[in-house]
């Protein structure tokens, strides 16, 4: 049976956008990862950068990075990840989350991602430490 | 020929989802205590919205033992789900609640502020390893 390649700008052409320490940096600026509308399908964000590091949260914002403002505008997602140990590539180390969305999440305005170390709305408290972020969007 | 390999079975709850959680209607009433009990690990979300067509809503997850004020209390976790559509979101890596967990669904967005609840019917499931 003869495969057929699923034609470009379908759902199934997905890119991963990595931002790297200083990426999301400790002193809590927001990450402009997409002007328009993307779909993210996977967010990979991990903590393990140093031992010891505190617990975090990785916000996602349905909107353009240069019109927030941290502790006033409201992330679409917010996901704790666990303080961590330095990973040493060989397991799932703690201090490393993965979400998942096989439907994809739609970010019609544009695509931010924040890091603080505070919960609920605040978020104006640096992490300790620079954290990575790996998403898995729509090309 | 290859070696026959004995497979081990995993007890359960040891790190793998054994309870799930649903709420048919969930509000901007908190649903306290949703596992009875602290230690709980989250590994999925369904948030349900066909029967909201009118407006994304946020469903909020708080690590708390007493009863959530939804509004002021900080949730811990939060996701989006889409006016008249089903999203399911899996996760990995998660931390074990040391509080209880209560659930709430508001129309506003983040993890605090905001305590309206979608004007039609969020259905909500949520697969954890209760700990047991």
């Amino acid at each position: 049976m003869a495969t057929t390649r699923s034609p470009a700008s379908s759902d199934l052409d997905h890119r991963t956008i990595f931002v790297s320490a200083p990426g999301i940096t400790a002193d809590k600026g927001f990450v402009g990862i997409a002007d328009g509308s993307t779909t993210v399908y996977e967010a990979n964000i991990d903590n393990t950068w140093v031992d010891s590091s505190t617990d975090v949260w990785a916000y996602l914002f349905d909107d353009v990075s240069n019109d927030l403002t941290p502790g006033t505008d409201r992330p679409d997602f917010g996901i704790p990840v666990p303080a961590g140990v330095a990973a040493d590539n060989t397991k799932f180390a703690v201090g490393r989350v993965v979400m998942i969305c096989l439907e994809g999440i739609p970010f019609t305005n544009g695509l931010t991602v924040l890091a603080s170390k505070e919960d609920g709305n605040a978020m104006d408290a640096a992490p300790d430490n620079d954290i990575t972020v790996a998403l898995k969007v729509s090309a | 020929m290859p070696t026959e390999m004995e497979g081990t079975q995993v007890a359960t709850g040891a790190g793998v989802p054994n309870v799930i959680i649903r709420s048919d209607a969930l509000t901007a009433t908190p649903e306290n205590d949703i596992t009875g009990a602290t230690g709980a690990i989250v590994y999925f979300i369904m948030v349900d919205c066909r029967l909201n067509p009118a407006q994304d809503v946020t469903a909020r997850l708080y690590h708390d033992d007493a009863a959530t004020d939804v509004g002021a209390d900080d949730a811990q976790l939060w996701v989006r789900g889409y006016k008249g559509k089903k999203k399911t979101y899996w996760f990995e890596g998660l931390e074990a609640a040391a509080t209880k967990i209560n659930i709430a669904c508001v129309q506003e967005k983040g993890g605090t502020v905001g305590s309206t609840s979608p004007t039609g019917t969020v259905k909500l499931a949520i697969g954890l390893d209760d700990g047991s």
